[in-house]
């Protein structure tokens, strides 16, 4: 009957279209955006996907300004012309370490919200990666998983570095933050330093077993970016061993020169990693803190100071001719004074900003010498870098070993002058806060390095 | 306007206060616009096919689509910018065009079954719908007009925004359903059904939310043991319980979508050369929570029809709850997740609504040539949150600061509480000494300090009871008919009180009770606190108890009066149904706050003659 035979037909049609043909109908196009099945299906797909890590971390208020010549390095005491209120709430309560001031709250949330947005970023990609590995090319699957674990570990390993607490190697196992390795929309464990620095360490032990040591990627954080900054957090643990062999790895791998002349002051040979800024960017953001009135700067009696005096030299290539003017001459006319590194007007310069540099490696190996007294090491690996900085070679010499200590300290301050590094020096070490060099305003009382965990 | 009747831009310059005083109306003599056209087509196909054996099939296709275009223009005459600078002169005039299209297909496939077996009596159906729409629009801004003669966009000097305004969402929706109802003997009737939907708009884990639904009724009339009679004509006792789902919740909501960066490229190279296309960068926008469901709505109903006195009068009564829970809302996460900057959604709400409706009509009176008509609804309903979310947590925060105009009653989504209440501080009336007002804080003493913590739920805006009543009386040709809204039990807030009495700033317009009844020494019984130049800048009156006000409302809606001409063959005229109706809106209204309206929208009366007729 036709009864029988309507049942054979439609039932079993209408049960195929509800399980087959229903999932791929349901799947309507999204808004005006581009739906993450669709960003995911090629390997542009995900280098996109990467590349928009890169494009947020080099936002103003991570490493495009504040995490470098911005909030950071008031806090590095790298500038020191205009610590005055006129500067603005924001600098002027940076410099007394004053992080409960509104302004100064807004930028840390701010480091905080972002960095975390952009390691959601890097998790919603590498939830995919592995379940789209046939849509990628062998190389471009190890460059951008790599990549991708590399700033996730960078990422969270300054913001332990940041938000961690005071004499950070006494305080491992002190709860700060939690690590997200994975996309999560509930609570998660605040953990310990240790713990976060296992966590980093394994990410990036991860991410270089297939990153490549061919390549040299300064532009992003391929195998000598992620040794470099696994040197960098063993010796924040205390673990001069790793950290020693680390940047031994790096120094010997014989891939990044030293300089041999001041003609390129950005020292782009010597980057093992370094976030690119588009160019229209860059100057805005430069702009707008390094030629407004008042704006920051160091003094020629800071420059003295910070490079000449005690041991320095007046032709060390990092000051000789490097500071300018606002309006781009050498004469200290106006108080205001810059690097050429961060404000040139010359359109050759490339637009990156320093995230690891080479010199950092010989830093840290002269510190773990020197941590076990053996100060010829320690001096013969800073007068390498001295030398190309055009000091005369064995420009150190017997020094004891807490001289050594404050020649590294002194050549964080130069070397990464308007890069805040030496923020991270200072909290490592826990010199006191009250008496830094440079300081220009007193810190408030009870200030800390550590900055408050937003809520 | 001017002695000549002409529409003056400038009503007073300079103001008391020294500024101009620009008069609105004149942007109703230039070309000001602001219309919208649209333009709609629409197909629906259907084929039934009746086959054997009580077996029906039915099939529906409809296409709809709707472009709309909105206009809406500002001259540069317009007075919003008359305060322009010389130099800004060339950027006044603002023209918004607007595109929008709407288009939908629908297609639902359905089998009906029927069967009567003596006394018992089998309906079943079971169908698939599918459905998919599509809305796009886009907007262009352009400024920089220089005549407020013409009203079009070509006029324009450059884009105000740097690239259009555009939106889109699309939805898709699949639906099977299955419903059997079974009578007997036209007293007992049973119903199930079953649905289940797909929705696109869920998350990818939720894709298909089912529901279902029973009912029982019970026609007494029908029972053998009840008599026919001359009081009960039909006496019909029914009731129904389901759970249903929204299928309208944005189809967004479920993805993970990414944007390009559109102003930088990422150039690891360090090189300027063949970059062209490369380095372009993603970033997420919105991250899909894939347990996101459609919310649903669980509904009971009790209901009793009941026909009297052979017809002439009509009951209905029923009873009804209806429980929403994970309703859709956005989500709070912790700061470390990443998802402070996203949208994240989740079904976290939960709202719950119960009441009670009735209409009753008859024919009061009846003959030969009258013929009076009574009728009277009402509905009862109240509502209550169940379920809130941090999210909203925030919404009240931030309803509760400073961020809100205190002077107005902000919203606050409160877990036991209905959903559309008046949140203010319990005010004690006016201090007879001071003339400062005292509250009544939430630990229960007095203060003199307007805290927004000290809110409590001081009414609902939805009446206890509201509805219509309506009379029509005919009598030979004519028609009289009267409809009445009313309403009671509810509250609302004297927003003119606050604003125009005790927060007015005496520059501008003021209510009329502005000036009396204020307090002062030897005026201590004021209800209004002191006179001041500007009292929302001096002694701001912040939302408060003493302006809640009981909102019962009796309004005559509307009041008509026709003639129907009986015939006009008598004088060869080939019309018929041909009628005369006049009839008047909004005429007259007691009861209510004392409050100014049609500030926003014109309050308007109408009178309308209307006469109809058809050709034969």
């Amino acid at each position: 009957m036709f009864n029988r035979k309507l049942y054979k037909f439609i039932l079993p049609v209408a049960l195929l279209l509800f399980t087959a043909g229903c999932k791929k109908f349901l799947d309507a196009p999204s808004r005006y955006q581009i739906k993450a099945d669709d960003v995911f299906t090629s390997e542009q797909g995900f280098q996109q996907a990467l590349d928009g890590v890169y494009l947020q971390i080099g936002a103003p208020g991570l490493y495009g300004k504040e995490l470098q010549y911005g909030f950071l390095s008031v806090l590095a005491h790298s500038w020191d012309t205009t610590i005055r209120p006129q500067i603005g709430d924001l600098y002027y309560q940076a410099a007394r370490y004053n992080y409960a001031h509104p302004a100064v709250k807004t930028v840390i949330g701010n480091i905080w919200d972002s960095s975390y947005s952009a390691i959601l970023n890097i998790n919603v990609a590498l939830g995919k990666i592995d379940e789209k590995k046939d849509v990628l090319s062998v190389d471009g699957y190890n460059a951008i998983k790599s990549e991708l674990l590399g700033l996730r570990a960078y990422l969270h390993f300054d913001l332990l570095r940041m938000f961690g607490p005071d004499n950070p190697a006494s305080n491992l196992s002190v709860a700060v933050m939690p690590y997200m390795d994975k996309v999560s929309t509930g609570t998660s464990t605040y953990l310990p330093a240790n713990d976060i620095i296992d966590r980093c360490i394994n990410d990036l032990k991860a991410a270089k077993a297939i990153a490549s040591q061919n390549k040299i990627t300064r532009g992003r954080i391929g195998y000598w970016g992620l040794t470099g900054l696994l040197a960098r957090i063993y010796l924040y643990k205390a673990d001069y061993t790793n950290a020693a062999a680390n940047a031994g790895e790096v120094i010997n791998s014989g891939k990044f020169p030293l300089a041999t002349s001041s003609a390129d002051f950005q020292y782009l040979n010597e980057l093992l990693f370094s976030v690119y800024i588009s160019a229209p960017h860059l100057t805005q953001y430069e702009k707008s803190i390094l030629n407004s009135t008042p704006s920051l700067g160091l003094s020629v009696n800071g420059q003295n100071i910070v490079f000449v005096a005690a041991g320095g030299s007046l032709n060390d290539w990092r000051k000789l001719s490097q500071f300018i003017t606002t309006n781009g001459t050498t004469t200290p006319a106006a108080a205001v004074m810059l690097t050429k590194k961060l404000y040139f007007q010359n359109s050759s310069m490339a637009n990156v900003l320093p995230m690891i540099r080479f010199t950092e490696m010989y830093y840290i190996a002269a510190e773990c010498a020197n941590v076990n007294k053996d100060t010829t090491t320690a001096m013969s690996l800073l007068n390498k870098v001295r030398q190309a900085r055009n000091f005369p070679a064995n420009s150190l010499t017997n020094l004891s070993q807490a001289a050594v200590q404050t020649e590294i300290q002194k050549e964080y301050m130069k070397e990464f002058l308007g890069e805040g590094q030496a923020f991270f020096y200072f909290k490592r070490m826990n010199l006191d806060i009250n008496n830094l060099p440079l300081t220009k305003v007193s810190p408030v009382p009870g200030a800390v390095y550590a900055f408050p965990v937003p809520e | 306007m001017d002695a000549y009747g002409r529409v003056q831009k400038v009503l007073e310059a300079p103001t008391v206060k020294g500024d101009t005083a620009y008069n609105p109306e004149y942007n109703a003599v230039i070309s000001t616009r602001n219309t919208s056209s649209y333009y709609q087509l629409g197909n629906n196909s259907t084929i039934a096919l009746k086959l054997q054996g009580g077996f029906s099939v039915t099939g529906r296709f409809s296409i709809a689509k709707t472009s709309e275009q909105t206009d809406l223009y500002f001259p540069p005459g317009h007075i919003m910018f008359a305060g322009y600078a010389v130099e800004d002169y060339f950027k006044r005039g603002n023209y918004k065009l607007t595109n929008s299209a709407f288009t939908s297909y629908e297609g639902n496939l359905n089998v009906n079954w029927n069967k009567q077996l003596g006394l018992h009596m089998i309906y079943a159906t079971a169908g698939v719908l599918g459905m998919s729409t599509k809305s796009e629009s886009v907007q262009s801004e352009v400024g920089g007009f220089v005549s407020d003669q013409f009203s079009d966009i070509s006029f324009g000097s450059s884009y105000t925004n740097s690239a259009p305004v555009t939106g889109k969402i699309d939805t898709r929706l699949l639906s099977g359903f299955a419903n059997v109802t079974y009578s007997y003997d036209n007293r007992y009737q049973a119903e199930v059904g079953f649905t289940r939907d797909g929705n696109s708009g869920s998350g990818s884990d939720k894709l298909y939310s089912n529901y279902y639904g029973g009912a029982i009724s019970w026609n007494l009339h029908n029972e053998h043991f009840f008599k026919p009679n001359s009081i009960i004509t039909q006496l019909r006792i029914k009731a129904s319980t389901g759970v249903v789902g929204s299928r309208f919740f944005p189809s967004y909501l479920g993805n993970t979508s990414y944007n390009y960066f559109n102003d930088r490229q990422y150039i690891s190279g360090y090189t300027s050369l063949s970059t062209l296309g490369a380095g372009v960068g993603t970033y997420l926008l919105e991250v899909a929570n894939p347990e996101l469901e459609s919310p649903r709505y669980s509904k009971q109903n009790l209901g009793i029809d009941l026909v009297m006195f052979k017809s002439r009068l009509f009951l209905k009564a029923s009873v009804f709850t209806e429980t929403g829970d994970k309703l859709v809302l956005p989500q709070t996460s912790p700061r470390y997740t990443g998802f402070t900057a996203f949208s994240l959604y989740g079904n976290t709400g939960g709202i719950s609504n119960k009441g009670m409706e009735f209409s009753a009509s008859g024919i009061l009176l009846q003959g030969k040539q009258f013929k009076w008509n009574l009728g009277v609804n009402g509905l009862h309903t109240s509502n209550e949150i169940n379920a809130i979310s941090g999210y909203v947590e925030k919404v009240n925060a931030i309803n509760n600061s400073t961020d809100k105009d205190q002077t107005r009653p902000q919203p606050l989504y409160v877990v036991g509480q209905p959903l559309n209440a008046i949140w203010a501080v319990p005010s004690l009336g006016l201090d007879r000494n001071t003339g400062n007002e005292l509250f009544k804080t939430q630990n229960g003493s007095t203060s003199s300090v307007w805290n927004s913590a000290d809110k409590i739920m001081a009414g609902t805006t939805t009446p206890k009871w509201s509805g219509i009543t309506w009379t029509s009386f005919n009598f030979k040709q004519f028609t009289l008919g009267m409809y009445a809204g009313y309403r009671y039990g509810g509250y609302a807030y004297n927003q003119t009180l606050a604003d125009k009495v005790e927060n007015a700033d005496l520059f501008y317009n003021v209510d009329a009770r502005a000036a009396s009844n204020r307090w002062s020494a030897s005026n201590p019984e004021a209800q209004f606190k002191a006179l001041s130049l500007n009292g929302k800048l001096t002694n701001p009156t912040y939302v408060t108890t003493r302006f809640v006000e009981k909102d019962d409302v009796l309004s005559l809606a509307s009041i008509s009066l026709g003639y129907s001409i009986p015939d006009f063959s008598k004088w060869k005229i080939p019309l018929k149904n041909t009628s005369i109706i006049c009839y008047a809106n909004n005429l007259w209204q007691t009861g209510g706050p004392a409050m100014e309206k049609g500030t926003a929208y014109p309050f308007s009366r109408s009178f309308v003659l209307k006469l109809t007729t058809s050709i034969k």
